[in-house]
């Protein structure tokens, strides 16, 4: 039989001692006192988790504008839109969880502008019954304090430059947040001497912006981008509750 | 049958290949055009040349001279598509002597989905033909064994095909926690309306 | 489950072996044809994980794949992140972030000693050497927990982004994976003693699984066993990707080709690595992760290819201008390799069969696909 290693076949000391000694170190190590297991008694101890485990979902209802950006990046559609009560008889449009679909990739805390989805650090989420697992908007809902990355909303910006003026982010957008505004000077003479259209840009009423980025995807030629921006102005939850509540009113009339 | 004794080969040493002896892109993409001047081949960045439209009539030729003269002894991937009009087979054949990698692409008439093997030039290529016959029905002439593998036995239809459909999500009755519907057979000649997996 | 051929009977048979035999680590068969307990033939059944992967993907928009792919194999999710990822780059020819490459390079290292560490267990498990299986899963858990600092999962990581990485390596990390690095390389040495100078291990690896460089190169096999093979191709050396052409390291190559030269490649490269995730923390320089990405995708293609930790890996991303594509094809390291056991298992014994298939490094999810 051929020898495929160029190393040497060593002495006993080597060959038998020395994996006995590691076996024997190892033992005494995790066993006797001082020493640290390499195992947890798992219903009695709990792994210790990182802070940005990808655990059980939450949502923080205080927060969520009802944008739909989650409901739209989830690749399982285990997000679905409806409208539930926020507590004070005020009704908001939020979404509703089928947790037994969820893969835990965490693409919409990602897109979420408003941090209103929070991985928690939960992980134990077995049940007998796989229809346990479908939340409504308020029963998996979290305190504000457990969800605790609050960032600035991103709003959408516009480069002018790779901008045609060609409106399909108006059409897109849900809120009427965007109005096309013709820029003045801007027309240019035609052959015949008459003037033409003049060029219009997006103009963004930021107080009524969700932060959806429809626009963004809407846009043919990259010119907008959401960005975070702190506006000292904004509330942006009040404002949205107000508009909720209108569509609220509609869909009753 | 005894158990092999292993001969170590004598006349393979591979420890300079890729090493010494790399031809340059220029130099390989020329030879192929004056050998075949009605193929277009290009370079498309460092290490990686194109093919994109090589006929069927003299692919199986082409092939053979890529790896006998040209030195592309390692076939990378090749699969196939179905490109709503036609067919197409595409191969991804990479040289480690020269450290480039072509793409050959291969149009196929959409009556007569078939096209030479090229698993005697290629072992690597067995079972990806097999695959590629398995979820597109394209047919390899002269493939040593050209049967299912992923797809149990007796399967009558071919998945990856842009006609079949996949059936819809599972539309949750979310107010009465769930009750989702049984799940169904999916089969091809099933009369139901498939909609588009994402709704 | 047997049938006798009709000029012997009972002269040559075929046994299955699988779906369900402790040797498969996964839903696989491998019919052998046996003479006696000579191995005159055999043929690998698979397609009993078969998701229609490729058929999922023309279905979802581009960022939504990326969990998709962690999926493909749960052993080395980040790896196939980063081959679709680089893919979807190709195509739409954008240039990723320096930062962001270092910290894939970090991430896939990591991940490329997990790998290895959990194909050493299983192996040893089917030698019968249950003690290393505790060992190796012991210090795989020191390399899940680090990248569960880094992106916050523990198997799925969904980490790698079209463009750069999600977030940025936590504050303290440099730190813990050096101590983690030194610790691990420390306790490498004692596999050595523990598992090589078994006088049983070296006889059922030794000699055992041969296959000629020729073969190899010409049945597409890659990875662990084309370099035992004494052919030199590693990818990260041989078609540099992502910011491996930085780094100084070796190309783990044996000469035997047999099993035993398949595991000292594969305790090779986790030394190598450990060396580049050293170079790659130490050199790692400042900026952001991620670039700026069109949001609208050209109707072009894109491939990519990469070391995955069992072989050559390989994504064919091909767009039509929408935000889905309509064409992803995998070349999955394993799929080949497999179909490459005929010529390994021919003239061996039935009882070498867990030893040399064992040292392929099977992978149902991303052979089925």
């Amino acid at each position: 039989m051929a020898q495929s290693s160029n190393r040497k076949r060593i002495g006993l000391m080597d060959y038998a001692f020395k994996p006995m000694w590691i076996s024997l170190r190892t033992l005494i190590r995790t066993s006797f006192a001082g020493g640290r297991p390499n195992t947890i008694l798992y219903p009695e101890e709990k792994m210790e988790m990182a802070d940005d485990f990808r655990g059980e979902l939450g949502l923080v209802m205080e927060r969520c504008v009802g944008c739909e950006s989650c409901a739209r990046v989830c690749p399982n559609k285990c997000l679905d839109m409806m409208l539930d009560g926020a507590g004070e008889g005020v009704n908001k449009w939020m979404p509703a969880l089928d947790m037994a679909q969820c893969m835990f990739c965490g693409l919409c805390v990602e897109v979420c502008p408003s941090t209103a989805l929070h991985m928690t650090n939960r992980y134990e989420t077995a049940t007998t019954d796989r229809n346990d697992k479908i939340f409504k908007p308020h029963e998996w809902a979290i305190k504000p304090e457990e969800a605790p990355d609050q960032r600035p909303f991103p709003y959408p910006e516009l480069y002018e430059i790779n901008c045609t003026g060609c409106g399909a982010c108006d059409r897109a957008c849900p809120h009427e947040v965007i109005d096309m505004v013709s820029i003045p000077g801007t027309a240019k003479k035609r052959p015949n001497g008459s003037l033409g259209p003049e060029k219009k840009l997006p103009m963004f009423n930021y107080e009524l912006c969700v932060s959806c980025a429809l626009c963004v995807d809407a846009c043919p030629f990259d010119a907008l981008e959401m960005l975070p921006r702190a506006t000292s102005a904004s509330d942006p939850v009040v404002q949205i509750d107000g508009a909720v509540q209108h569509e609220k009113q509609e869909a009753e009339v | 049958m005894s158990t092999p004794t292993i001969v170590a080969a004598k006349n393979e040493n591979y420890s300079e290949l890729g090493r010494t002896g790399v031809r340059s892109m220029e130099t390989i993409a020329g030879e192929i055009k004056s050998a075949f001047p009605d193929i277009d081949v290009r370079i498309k960045t460092t290490h990686r040349l194109e093919a994109n439209k090589v006929p069927r009539e003299i692919f199986l030729q082409f092939c053979t001279y890529l790896k006998e003269k040209q030195g592309f002894d390692h076939l990378t991937c090749m699969g196939g598509n179905d490109l709503r009009r036609s067919w197409e087979v595409f191969y991804h054949i990479s040289s480690y002597g020269n450290r480039c990698l072509i793409q050959i692409r291969c149009e196929l008439p959409r009556n007569d989905p078939s096209v030479e093997s090229v698993s005697l030039l290629w072992g690597g290529a067995n079972w990806h033909e097999r695959e590629t016959y398995d979820m597109y029905g394209i047919v390899f002439k002269n493939h040593p064994k050209l049967e299912r593998v992923l797809t149990p036995e007796g399967t009558d239809f071919f998945p990856f095909r842009k006609d079949f459909k996949l059936m819809d999500h599972w539309k949750i009755d979310w107010e009465n926690k769930g009750r989702r519907p049984p799940p169904q057979a999916l089969s091809s000649d099933d009369n139901r309306k498939f909609g588009d997996a994402d709704g | 489950m047997t049938t006798g051929s009709s000029v012997m009977p009972m002269a040559e048979m075929w046994i299955n072996m699988g779906p369900q035999h402790p040797f498969t680590h996964g839903l696989w068969t491998l019919k052998v044809k046996v003479d006696g307990e000579t191995i005159v033939d055999a043929e690998p059944v698979i397609g009993y994980l078969h998701r229609g992967f490729e058929k999922l993907c023309e279905n979802r928009t581009y960022p939504q794949i990326v969990p998709i792919c962690d999926r493909l194999c749960y052993v080395a999710s980040m790896s196939w992140d980063h081959v679709y990822v680089s893919a979807v780059e190709n195509m739409l020819g954008i240039a990723v972030p320096a930062r962001a490459e270092y910290i894939r390079v970090v991430a896939l290292e990591i991940q490329r000693i997990a790998s290895h560490l959990v194909w050493l267990a299983s192996f040893m498990t089917d030698l019968g050497n249950l003690t290393a299986f505790l060992y190796a899963m012991r210090e795989r858990e020191m390399f899940i927990d680090m990248l569960q600092a880094l992106c916050g999962a523990r198997l799925t990581y969904n980490y790698p982004r079209i463009g750069g990485v999600s977030q940025d390596i936590p504050k303290n990390f440099a730190h813990q994976c050096l101590k983690q690095l030194d610790l691990f390389e420390k306790r490498l040495r004692e596999y050595e003693y523990l598992i090589e100078e078994s006088e049983v291990f070296r006889i059922r690896t030794q000699g055992v699984g041969y296959l000629r460089p020729s073969d190899a190169i010409n049945l597409g096999v890659t990875g662990p066993p084309l370099r035992a093979a004494g052919v030199p191709v590693d990818l990260r050396t041989h078609d540099p990707y992502s910011a491996y052409a930085d780094f100084d390291f070796n190309v783990c190559v044996e000469k035997e080709s047999d099993v035993f030269a398949r595991y000292r490649v594969r305790i090779n490269e986790m030394r190598e690595g450990c060396s580049l995730i050293r170079q790659a923390l130490k050199k790692m320089p400042a900026g952001p992760v991620i670039g700026k990405v069109p949001r609208h995708i050209p109707k072009a293609d894109g491939w990519a290819r990469t070391e995955d930790p069992r072989g050559e890996a390989f994504f064919y991303v091909q767009g039509d201008g929408t935000d889905r594509p309509y064409r992803v094809k995998i070349r999955s390291p394993i799929f080949v390799t497999v179909s490459a056991a005929p010529v390994m298992l021919r003239g061996y014994k039935l009882a070498d069969v867990p030893s040399i298939m064992g040292s392929l490094d099977m992978c149902l999810g991303e052979s089925d696909r």
